[in-house]
């Protein structure tokens, strides 16, 4: 009986497993078909433009770029499996070690961007709810709509133009926290604020209006408790798995908005990468980028279950 | 039977309609050259002109060039990429959704799994290792965008398939002996319009918005054709010439607001509405 129930609650997890593996050998695939689709030989990226056809052919025979491309693929897959990424003849280390060393900066532009978003964009959609149809309700509707259609870099940069700039009120770019963070995190979270808003908008009013409410108000339930308890469990359910879609586009926004700070994370790495042609380090970052996803994505998985509890 | 004459319809139609119009016919309404360094493009003290000095309404760039004719002409790749990796995307999309949603078996698996592991892909990076890899010419950065966007209408589409699958007409249908090609093509096709129109609208503004982010990386269309995203990146260091950053930036944002009113309108007007589009 026991052992039945383990094995019920273990099999959307083995599923989940299994589903994030299928999604990484997809990237792991594309990514290894872009490295030899590449019109630049590999080998005279590494050695530069005056090595002699010698030394060409040492570097491609180290690389093993003599091998049958089968033998390069399982290769590939089995050191990506022990995240053995490559050598990044730019900056002359291994690329997990240089992606490593980057990801934490990613991870908090994106996790504090995930924040604000959450709660500006969840306070405002929740109190459109309540004063559903109220002048609040139409200028947060309006608002959305125009923010959503804002090109983020642009934003970025206006942003930096007024705060950094005119006021001086943040550094120009850099990472120095926690100041340099704030523009960033803004520039990256304000669409989100905007659809977040949208969404806690119909879901909070479609759970205004459900029974779970009227029966909450039937006995006696404060209002305010109503809104603040169980209406946020509510509505916090799909905003969780929109936000889980979404996250590949925030990764990509942190591409743009990186750039534009100056930002040290992978997106600056990955596009500085690109301009050197470094392909290893372009390759690893976009395999570490859906590493990050997927791995957030599982994350917010369980705290939608969490929340609420007829999803367990 | 909605409301077609509603002021946020009418506020997009002249945005689009405006931009559209640029993009068709620059020429007839740009004052300058967009490409030609303008004699009296710059001050005499070899800095760009402001909006309204020396006649120019929009200013010049640090070229000397006007700002106005370059917008005018930025908008011919604004509306091409709003446009053709939009249809060639839903197409895809629209295939993939049909194979799998009545194919059902094996094919709707792999198909289904495949569109749902590109989803939470970061895209845009995958976008930026593409042409890095295929180069930037204005082919490639269409159908990459076309390549990074088909899988989200893709899942919904297939969705929509297969509940139109189920559907009374499409028993009837299959009960008179219409085969798969003529059910999927005459009786579920024509009842995806709608979600693709809404799509399209609602993707238009993501396509500009994505085409002029790779721009100012230096992945999108190349320097001379004047785009948008190329005038912002070369603005970025230019905080004490703000209306080099203001000018590209507000016409970006106002062929997205344009679009994005369009495809508010059209996803309330479509039977899809309140049934959350873009979950």
């Amino acid at each position: 009986m026991i052992a039945l129930t383990v094995r019920q609650s273990a099999a959307p997890i083995v599923r989940r497993i299994g589903a994030m593996l299928l999604t990484l050998w997809f990237v792991l695939t594309l990514t290894f078909v872009l490295t030899f689709a590449i019109p630049t030989d590999p080998a005279r990226a590494v050695a530069g433009p005056k090595a002699t056809q010698e030394q060409l052919e040492t570097i491609r025979l180290s690389l093993r770029l003599d091998e049958p491309m089968a033998v390069q693929y399982v290769r590939y897959l089995a050191s990506a499996a022990v995240l053995d990424l490559g050598y990044s003849h730019s900056q002359r280390r291994p690329v997990s070690d240089i992606l490593l060393e980057r990801l934490p900066y990613t991870a908090l532009l994106a996790v504090s961007a995930i924040m604000f978003q959450l709660i500006v964009g969840g306070a405002l959609g929740l109190w459109a709810a309540v004063r559903s149809g109220g002048l609040f309700d139409k200028v947060v509707f309006v608002g959305a709509l125009v923010v959503v259609a804002l090109p983020q870099f642009w934003v970025g940069l206006v942003l930096l133009f007024v705060f950094g700039f005119k006021l001086g009120w943040f550094p120009l770019g850099g990472a120095s926290l926690p100041e340099g963070l704030v523009l960033p995190a803004l520039t990256l979270g304000l669409a989100g604020v905007a659809w977040t808003s949208r969404i806690v908008r119909a879901t909070a009013s479609e759970a205004l209006a459900s029974n779970i409410v009227l029966g909450l108000r039937g006995r006696g339930i404060a209002p305010r408790r109503i809104v603040l308890k169980h209406v946020v469990r509510l509505a916090a359910g799909p905003i969780l798995s929109v936000l889980a879609l979404d996250l590949g586009l925030l990764l990509g926004g942190a591409v743009l908005v990186e750039a534009v700070f100056g930002w040290p994370g992978m997106g600056n790495t990955a596009f500085q990468a690109l301009q050197q042609k470094d392909l290893p380090l372009i390759m690893g970052s976009v395999i570490v980028g859906s590493i990050f996803v997927l791995v957030i994505n599982a994350l917010l998985d369980t705290a939608r279950v969490y929340l609420d509890p007829r999803t367990r | 039977m909605p409301r077609l004459f509603r002021p946020d319809i009418m506020v997009g139609c002249v945005i689009v309609g405006a931009f559209a119009l640029c993009a068709v016919a620059p020429g007839l309404l740009a004052p300058h050259d967009p490409l030609q360094s303008l004699p009296d493009g710059l001050t005499a003290a070899g800095a760009p002109r402001p909006p309204g000095d020396g006649g120019f309404i929009l200013g010049t760039d640090a070229l000397g060039r006007d700002l106005l004719s370059r917008v005018i002409y930025g908008a011919r790749v604004a509306v091409l990429m709003a446009v053709v990796p939009n249809l060639i995307a839903l197409m895809v999309a629209t295939l993939i959704a049909l194979t799998a949603g009545y194919g059902r078996g094996w094919l709707e698996a792999v198909l289904m799994r495949m569109t749902e592991s590109f989803l939470v892909l970061p895209l845009f990076l995958i976008a930026m290792a593409v042409i890095a890899t295929f180069g930037s010419s204005t082919t490639t950065v269409v159908l990459t965008l076309a390549f990074v966007t088909w899988s989200y209408p893709a899942r919904v589409l297939h969705g929509e398939v297969r509940r139109l699958a189920t559907s009374l007409h499409v028993e009837a249908a299959r009960s008179l002996g219409a085969g798969v090609m003529r059910i999927t093509l005459r009786h579920i096709l024509p009842h995806l319009t709608p979600l693709l129109v809404v799509y399209f609208t609602m993707n238009a503004a993501y396509m500009v918005m994505l085409e002029a982010g790779l721009a100012f990386l230096g992945f999108g269309v190349q320097p001379p054709t004047p785009s948008w995203g190329l005038m912002l990146a070369d603005a970025r260091d230019q905080f004490f010439r703000p209306w080099l950053i203001i000018v590209p930036g507000v016409s970006l944002a106002l062929l997205c607001i344009g679009f994005s009113l369009f495809g508010n309108a059209a996803e309330q007007n479509s039977p899809f509405h309140g049934r959350r589009v873009m979950l």
